[in-house]
């Protein structure tokens, strides 16, 4: 009915489609706290998932992460990786002389961000 | 208004230097032009008319010449250099994904301030003390219509910290001639705090 050349026109196509349709999905990432509220020298847990936009966990990524306090310079963590699961943790034990306000806790991957707040 | 300031600069400029030349040729020559008896009160103000004539000249073609810039200024972009043996970057957001290579400044009136937030991150295990400067100013001289300032502060930036920093680029008012400026960001760091 369709000449061959035509089908393998459209199997390229298809096939480019696809591979926009890939480059064109944007991650997201959560991050999540183990308590709200901490004491100074206690640790804080931070946990969080990256998925793609079909909510297919997204392993082996870098997921920078940093803590800006109230008042002063943020803390940068060592970078945490994510699992098979497209989960990540890290953890951040508060100094003794840290200020008393509400720190933002920011993270990045893929070009998808997030972010939480503890006290 | 700018023009009226300058033409009136150049025109008072102008007569003073007319007049001190005569009065330094009348002392200096020898020649009876120049002696007391010819200084009647009708060659004083011919004297004075010609320098006034010489003033409104200077002081019209200049005015002339003179293109402050009316329109927008337009600073394309900065690239960013930063100097220093010491492991330090800027970035766009604190997580430091994404670096700052170059600001756009795009258009911006004759007074106005521009604003830019980046971070500067320490990577290294020593204090980071950071200034800033600018370079490759073209067209070259350029430099004298804009202040670039920061607010990074005397303090240094911790090991593994980073420090959310705002550059102000203002445009002086007066600015003009050519209306396309690009000039370098140089942005040092040392463990040693700069000397002002």
């Amino acid at each position: 009915m369709f000449p061959w050349w035509l089908w393998v026109l459209l199997a390229i196509v298809v096939i480019l489609l696809y591979l926009l349709w890939k480059r064109v999905q944007v991650p997201s990432i959560s991050v999540s706290t183990d308590k709200s509220l901490y004491d100074r020298t206690e640790t804080v847990t931070i946990t969080g998932m990256l998925i793609d936009q079909s909510s297919t966990p997204m392993p082996g990524k870098a997921v920078p992460i940093a803590i800006t306090p109230p008042v002063g310079d943020a803390y940068i963590l060592a970078p945490a990786t994510t699992g098979v699961d497209g989960s990540y943790s890290a953890s951040w034990e508060i100094p003794d002389a840290a200020d008393g306000g509400t720190y933002t806790i920011n993270v990045a991957s893929l070009g998808a961000a997030g972010t939480t707040t503890f006290t | 208004m700018i023009y009226l300031l300058r033409f009136g600069v150049i025109l008072l400029g102008t007569i003073l230097v007319a007049l001190l030349l005569f009065i330094v040729a009348a002392y200096s020559s020898k020649s009876k032009v120049f002696s007391a008896s010819t200084w009647t009160s009708e060659v004083i103000r011919a004297i004075i008319l010609v320098a006034g004539l010489l003033g409104a000249s200077f002081g019209f073609v200049d005015s002339m010449i003179f293109n402050p810039v009316t329109g927008t200024v337009i600073v394309p972009s900065s690239g960013i250099m930063l100097v220093g043996d010491i492991a330090f970057e800027i970035y766009w957001d604190v997580t430091g994904t994404n670096e700052v290579t170059m600001i756009e400044w795009g258009a911006m009136m004759p007074g106005d301030v521009m604003t830019v937030q980046f971070w500067v991150k320490n990577e290294g295990n020593t204090l980071l003390y950071c200034d800033t400067g600018t370079d490759e100013w073209v067209p070259s001289g350029s430099e004298q219509y804009f202040d670039l300032t920061w607010n990074f502060g005397e303090t240094p930036v911790g090991s593994l910290r980073s420090r959310k920093v705002t550059l102000e680029l203002h445009v002086h008012s007066d600015i003009t001639g050519i209306d396309e400026f690009t000039f370098n960001i140089i942005i040092y760091g040392d463990v040693a705090p700069f000397t002002s």
